[in-house]
């Protein structure tokens, strides 16, 4: 596949464009559902901040369950 | 969680005369004039009636009417309608006027004092933390402030040299 990368920052650029011309009341209706998201993924990695953060590869937990068991 | 309604406890909160003046700044602020990104609090700049009395403003007076219709204290933050809010007077000349040239905005049916886009542009400037750099490229990037209006403001305020800086680090023509 050939990115053609003008055409991509383009594309967000017109994306950008559109979101910033949209009425005021629907920007800070966004500004309210992405606070509310980050609000649940802060309370996700506080109650589980190992896996929310540093989740170790699939083998690497089954190696370390297998050895815990021994 | 409800921006709309922060706004409208605020206007309340200046009709029944505890704050003179307000303006909204910041990543609220910047989102009335580019697109929204996500912030996790609200700025609200305040013009407090002075005290001959008192060197220091107290904001004493906001905390007290907030926290008697449902604001939680957290922190320096004052928790309504779900968002934090931070209440500040204004820190440097610059903010000061771009109080006093706010301006209002309608929000479904609600006036909003909002800083212009050049004074929000112009605080990214003298503020400078990476973050406000970021602002202030998106409102260039998009065309979001009168260069006039803008250049005039930082000239007043001593800032022409670091918008140049900025401008040669930042907007320098590709080789």
């Amino acid at each position: 596949m050939n990115a053609d990368m003008h055409r991509i920052w383009e594309g967000k650029r017109i994306f950008r464009s559109s979101l910033a011309a949209r009425p005021v009341t629907e920007k800070l209706a966004m500004l309210d559902a992405l606070r509310e998201m980050a609000c649940t993924i802060r309370k996700a990695s506080k109650r589980n901040p190992m896996i929310a953060k540093n989740e170790p590869p699939r083998e690497y937990m089954t190696e370390t369950r297998d050895e815990g068991s021994q | 969680m409800n921006i709309q309604s922060v706004i409208e406890m605020i206007n309340q909160m200046q009709k029944d005369g505890v704050i003179d003046n307000y303006a909204i700044g910041g990543a609220v602020g910047a989102t009335f004039y580019l697109e929204p990104v996500s912030t996790l609090d609200v700025d609200i700049f305040i013009g407090v009636k002075a005290s001959p009395d008192h060197a220091l403003i107290s904001l004493s007076p906001i905390y007290d009417y907030l926290k008697a219709r449902n604001g939680v204290i957290e922190g320096e933050y004052i928790i309504l309608a779900g968002w934090p809010v931070q209440f500040l007077p204004p820190t440097s000349p610059l903010v000061e006027q771009a109080l006093k040239d706010a301006v209002t905005i309608d929000v479904g049916g609600t006036p909003a004092r909002v800083f212009s886009a050049e004074y929000l542009a112009a605080i990214a400037l003298q503020t400078g933390r990476a973050k406000d750099k970021a602002r202030l490229l998106q409102f260039v990037e998009a065309d979001a402030i009168d260069m006039n209006r803008f250049e005039t403001i930082l000239a007043r305020h001593d800032l022409t040299e670091h918008w140049h800086k900025f401008r040669n680090l930042f907007f320098r023509e590709s080789p």
